[in-house]
């Protein structure tokens, strides 16, 4: 027997112009054998003790989360760092970064926004407001996956947690680098293989600030999901260069955009980048019970689990998930998506924190994953390019993805 | 697991006599069958939609029987001639046996109409990360031959196959198991000299 999965990837899913953008097998790691393993082995005596038998949930060793990243490189690069260079240059004109003006907006910064120039990606320009992650000054090639992967790349640290290159600003925008300080991180954001959601609430995710600024800038330097329509989104641009920052004004970039990110919208996603099932989508339940089909949108809420009718036969399950378009134009400023992962409860680690039920909580979710499958592309899903004359620019364009991750046992 | 996109479940089947003397004779050392029960149990399981409880996804029994079958595939789901009451696996056994429906070929029937033995939790072993070991032990009382040759029309009838089930996976009200693993073994005739001891481990 074996156990395999694929995943479909598709827009306008559901309508006549429905399209199916990516189809492929995945990979099943050797973290999909410990969940099942740690059932199997985990005593049934457990359900004899009162605050214990929580532990015995069937939920407590199921899929519950789905992650988004890309290549390693791409984690020192993009709005990574060129918002780190649109800081730097924003401070150098005095400004503070310093306490909110408003959802979304930062005190004197020049753009309170993820950036990117074009000077810094030699060729990231796909038409005029397009942004390319796959510039020719690199190639983007996510690491090749392998059965004992526990997260989805090795190394997403940032550039500013590898001193010999910050120091020197290497990828950066070539301004003067003022030196202010270096941001900070809590150390369970650090290294995590794929994107990271701080913009959810930076002081949450253990961000300090950069010397003399408040931390509410050094969110952006993360990324890299935009926050959600109750606070405003958050803005994205594409400059040529930092010059084109201008103290009070509107800065003069090729295109910028504000995206609203769904995720954050409706708090599917947790600090740490883990997309989580439905929890708690409103409006579900009724009389009737609780129906599918009833409810086209609500992978909007987050994962959701079915099977098929004939799913004892054929074994297959299916995690289907919305990333919205204000999801995937702001993570595109950050690299796009290259990597995807499925990630059961960890409940041995989960175990070390308190004992279940583990209620989703996005800003402080104690749950702990165990990669349990992964895909990586050689396109980047939140790909866009400036179609012809008279439509809307690129990045002013995106469209939702609809994403079908199906196992078969 | 293999360096392939799937993740390849399979198992190993060893099983020795133990004579009263602490004596160990291997007489049988092999592959065995994951039957596609397995994926019917953990697709309830990811699902969400059958027990909410572990317990009933554990390989918490089995059934050994005495018509094995040569060419049994993963489509496989029940035992060809499974010992089928309490006296044939034999009442001073060292384990439980119990009755319980079996979910065969997809349909559950509604009646109990099968009888397990029951693998006591010490005797699941986690050998690594993704690997567990059943031991099941026949011990010198329990399934001898003289309990069920007389049903199977002669005499010296022996054991030949094994399998192991899933307790409840669909969360039945009355347990509902299912084939999980397979194996036809060589024929051994069981008597009071000796225990069996049936080693299978599993590898996800």
């Amino acid at each position: 027997m074996k156990i395999r999965g694929k995943v479909e990837v598709y827009s306008d899913y559901g309508t006549k112009d429905q399209k199916l953008v990516s189809e492929d097998d995945n990979l099943i790691v050797d973290g999909a054998g410990e969940i099942v393993v740690n059932m199997l082995t985990t005593t049934p005596s457990l359900s004899g003790i009162a605050s214990a038998s929580a532990i015995l949930d069937t939920s407590n060793y199921t899929i519950q989360a789905m992650t988004f990243g890309k290549d390693e490189e791409g984690y020192k690069r993009h709005a990574h760092t060129d918002t780190w260079s649109g800081l730097d240059f924003s401070f150098s004109k005095g400004a503070s970064g310093g306490t909110e003006a408003g959802p979304g907006t930062y005190k004197d910064l020049l753009f309170s926004g993820a950036m990117v120039f074009v000077s810094a990606n030699t060729n990231p320009a796909g038409g005029v407001s397009s942004y390319f992650p796959s510039g020719s000054s690199y190639k983007i090639m996510p690491r090749a996956p392998v059965s004992t992967d526990k997260k989805l790349e090795l190394n997403s640290n940032p550039i500013w947690a590898e001193t010999y290159i910050s120091a020197n600003n290497y990828y950066a925008s070539p301004v003067t680098w003022n030196n202010p300080g270096l941001p900070a991180f809590g150390s369970s954001v650090v290294n995590r293989g794929h994107n990271l959601n701080t913009l959810l609430h930076s002081s949450g995710a253990g961000m300090n600030p950069i010397a003399g600024t408040s931390y509410q800038s050094t969110d952006l330097l993360v990324g890299a999901y935009p926050r959600g329509v109750w606070s405003g989104g958050t803005s994205g641009g594409i400059f040529n260069d930092v010059s084109e920052l201008l103290p009070r004004q509107d800065p003069v970039g090729i295109a910028s955009a504000t995206f609203v990110g769904n995720f954050n919208t409706v708090s599917s996603m947790d600090l740490l980048g883990h997309l989580g099932q439905v929890y708690q989508a409103s409006g579900v339940v009724g009389s009737g019970g609780w129906h599918l089909e009833k409810h086209p949108n609500i992978q909007y809420s987050g994962i959701v689990v079915s099977g098929s009718a004939d799913f004892s036969s054929t074994g297959e399950v299916a995690y289907s998930t919305v990333i919205g378009a204000g999801d995937l134009g702001f993570t595109n400023f950050y690299g796009g998506i290259y990597n995807i992962g499925l990630w059961a409860l960890d409940i041995k680690e989960s175990l070390k924190v308190g004992v279940p039920p583990y209620i989703w909580d996005p800003i402080s979710n104690v749950r702990k994953y165990k990669l349990f499958s992964k895909k990586s592309f050689t396109k980047n899903l939140a790909h866009i390019q400036d179609k012809a004359s008279g439509e809307k620019a690129g990045i002013l364009n995106y469209k939702d993805l609809t994403l079908i991750w199906r196992l078969y046992f | 697991m293999n360096f392939t996109e799937e993740l390849g479940v399979v198992g190993h089947l060893q099983i020795a006599k133990v004579y009263r003397d602490k004596s160990e004779e291997i007489v049988f050392d092999d592959h065995n069958v994951i039957v596609s029960g397995l994926g019917v149990g953990l697709a309830n399981m990811f699902t969400g939609s059958g027990a909410d409880n572990i317990i009933q996804y554990q390989f918490d029994r089995f059934q050994i029987g005495v018509s094995g079958n040569d060419t049994a595939g993963s489509a496989i789901y029940e035992l060809s001639g499974p010992l089928s009451s309490i006296q044939e696996y034999g009442l001073a056994t060292n384990f439980a046996v119990v009755s319980a429906n079996q979910i065969k070929n997809g349909t559950v029937t509604t009646t109990v109409d099968s009888v397990f033995g029951l693998i006591p939790f010490k005797n699941v072993t986690r050998i690594d990360e993704t690997s567990v070991r059943y031991t099941i032990i026949l011990d010198e009382d329990t399934a001898n031959n003289t309990s069920y040759s007389g049903r199977w029309g002669g005499t010296d009838v022996t054991l030949t196959e094994i399998g192991l089930f899933m307790k409840n996976p669909a969360g039945y009200a009355v347990d509902g198991s299912i084939l999980v693993a397979y194996r036809k073994f060589t024929q051994i005739l069981k008597t009071s000299d000796f225990s069996l001891v049936f080693r299978w481990t599993i590898n996800f």
